[in-house]
């Protein structure tokens, strides 16, 4: 068996790793046992709908009783006479958990339930955690530490990021949309405007964040006003600059896109019925290509919050700052603290992406955009 | 002809440029005149090239090995119970921002070239393998049945009928990944990997703008450069089939 916790007696001391069976717990080891059996037992036992439900229920289980020992571990470990002490998931925890995940997930991909059911299920872990994480029963758990010891400037910091992300996004959107129409429409546009944005999508985002700084930085000093207006060098001004560029591509590729698959057919039966422009536009054109363009703006705003991550090292903010700062300090638990919100934001804002563009899209054509 | 000439010599002469010192630096004095350190002195912008070039190149090909290996497993018979679990997975695990994986190999086996090479394999991974499946996938059952038909063994359909017909996407997803490792091979300066991040990131650290645009110039030449190669190489080895258009 894999060590399951550390425990540090302060920041940065090595970790002290403990073996599930070496926490002096009573019964919640042989709880987590009897459920890891219980998952083996239901691989080894054919498929169907039953067998499927269980999965799902012995997997949510799995990851239930995962958290409870950990927590039960740090309840043990951090003591009054450990006041700085804290400890940290380690291999076992993160193995236990990934398989709760992979046996649920696994499970429900093939299931032909309700998709809210579905949904719940999915949140349901996440639902978990954050109460635990409410309750302060993660307390002595390192990252939460972490957090803590910064919460004001996390919240800040998460702001930050969000609000530099939907900015850049919201800009390429603006851009992007009639960009992708014109390339479209004008054929000698298609493939500057194409090779454009595809050159920028190649460029390393740290490059790309590099290369703003010194045009900006000189135009900041030969423009008292733009100074004035916070346009410096490093900072917001080349983040927002370089995010927007990023975020170009999939908009203009999928507005593209959208509008090549309308058949000309479609069109002319709108016609045909005696639709005018504006109909044609808003019961034709719009409801088959709203979809795709949503679906690149899914892709940018998910590209948007890795990139906005990066931007962290110029001088943006952003949850970044945590990463790179537990990078300089070497600090493991703070990159944490600083990666997991970040993974957890891409993956939200993914899944709400799909269920919208879910929603937009005309039944005809749904197909299971989760 | 004029597209295969000008492009190399246009990178060939930028590589000439931005990665001798001799040539560098009048270019950086004319550029940044209010700089005084203008050359990045501790290490040559070559050697740092060297090293991001041989960063992607062994992430890459591990991660293409791995890819198209499992991409094959999961689309053969004893496989196949696996191909919705598999796909699903990866398609969520590339929702993971690069960084994020880059800043969790850390945590996991500690700072240097390791962890980077770790994160690029784990990532770029993922774009290789989704096109794998999709490669094989899109073949239609007529033509494996048919290779079959006139007698092929299973590993002869893999490789003499299968394969070559998804390589034109499996190229595509190698593509995207060596692009994605570019860019984060860049980002691996903060994890102590070395490569052309690393005068980046002095420069940012120092507030140098010359050793901040020597680098990302560099790195930004390196990966135009290695997707004009992919691009090449696709149009080469697969006929030039007409263009999908309108």
């Amino acid at each position: 068996m894999l060590p399951f916790v550390e425990f540090k007696p302060n920041r940065v001391a090595e970790g002290d790793p403990f073996h599930l069976w070496g926490l002096g717990l009573t019964w919640e080891p042989w709880l987590l046992a009897a459920i890891v059996a219980a998952a083996l037992l239901l691989a080894l036992s054919g498929e169907g709908p039953r067998v499927r439900a269980a999965k799902v229920a012995v997997g949510s289980a799995l990851f239930a009783a995962t958290l409870l020992v950990a927590l039960r571990a740090g309840a043990i470990l951090v003591t009054e006479a450990t006041p700085f002490g804290r400890v940290g998931p380690i291999s076992g925890f993160w193995i236990a958990a990934l398989a709760s995940f992979l046996i649920v997930e696994g499970s429900l991909r093939t299931a032909s339930w309700n998709p809210m059911i579905k949904g719940a299920i999915r949140v349901l872990p996440l639902a978990i955690a954050t109460g635990a994480l409410a309750s302060g029963a993660l307390d002595s758990f390192a990252m939460v530490q972490e957090y803590i010891n910064r919460a004001d400037r996390f919240s800040q910091e998460l702001t930050t990021h969000l609000r530099l992300a939907a900015v850049a996004v919201m800009a390429a959107v603006v851009i992007g949309v009639p960009l992708g129409i014109v390339a479209w429409k004008r054929r000698l546009l298609e493939r500057p405007v194409f090779t454009l944005v595809n050159t920028i999508q190649t460029v390393p985002s740290l490059a790309l964040f590099g290369l703003m700084i010194a045009p900006l930085a000189l135009l900041s000093r030969q423009f008292p006003l733009l100074r004035a207006m916070g346009v410096q060098g490093i900072g917001a001004a080349p983040a927002l600059i370089a995010l927007t560029l990023y975020a170009l591509l999939p908009i203009v590729r999928n507005t593209y896109t959208s509008l090549s698959v309308i058949p000309n057919a479609v069109i002319e039966a709108g016609n045909g019925m005696g639709m005018s422009r504006r109909q044609l536009l808003r019961f034709v054109e719009a409801p088959l290509s709203v979809p795709i363009i949503l679906s690149g703006i899914r892709t940018s705003v998910v590209q948007a919050i890795g990139n906005t991550t990066v931007a962290a090292l110029i001088g943006a903010g952003g949850l970044g700052v945590f990463v790179f700062q537990g990078l300089g300090q070497a600090a493991p638990d703070l990159i944490v603290m600083g990666v997991i919100p970040i993974i957890l934001l891409a993956v939200l804002i993914d899944r709400g992406m799909a269920v919208l563009i879910g929603l937009v899209t005309p039944p005809g054509l749904r197909k299971d955009t989760l | 002809m004029k597209r295969l000439i000008v492009p190399p010599l246009l990178f060939g002469l930028a590589f000439v440029v931005l990665l001798n010192a001799e040539l560098l630096e009048p270019l950086l004095r004319t550029l940044f005149p209010n700089v005084r350190e203008i050359l990045y002195a501790r290490i040559p912008l070559i050697d740092l090239f060297r090293e991001h070039v041989m960063m992607v190149l062994v992430s890459s090909v591990t991660a293409t090995v791995i890819g198209v290996s499992l991409g094959v497993i999961v689309t053969r018979p004893p496989g196949r119970d696996f191909l919705t679990v598999v796909q699903g997975l990866s398609s969520f695990a590339q929702t993971f921002p690069p960084v994020a994986v880059l800043a969790l190999a850390v945590p996991a086996v500690g700072f240097g070239f390791r962890p980077t090479i770790i994160a690029l394999v784990a990532y770029s991974v993922l774009p290789i393998l989704n096109n794998t499946i999709a490669g094989m996938e899109a073949i239609p059952r007529e033509l494996t049945e048919a290779s079959r038909g006139i007698g092929m063994t299973p590993l002869q359909v893999l490789f003499l009928s299968e394969l070559p017909l998804s390589a034109r996407v499996i190229a595509a997803g190698i593509r995207t990944s060596v692009i994605i490792n570019v860019g984060t091979a860049t980002i691996g300066a903060v994890v102590g990997a070395g490569g052309l991040g690393v005068v980046i990131v002095a420069g940012l650290v120092r507030d140098n703008i010359a050793f901040v645009f020597s680098g990302a110039a560099a790195a930004a030449v390196l990966a135009l450069a290695f997707d004009w190669l992919f691009g090449r190489l696709e149009t080469l080895f697969f006929a030039p089939r007409a263009r999908v258009s309108r």
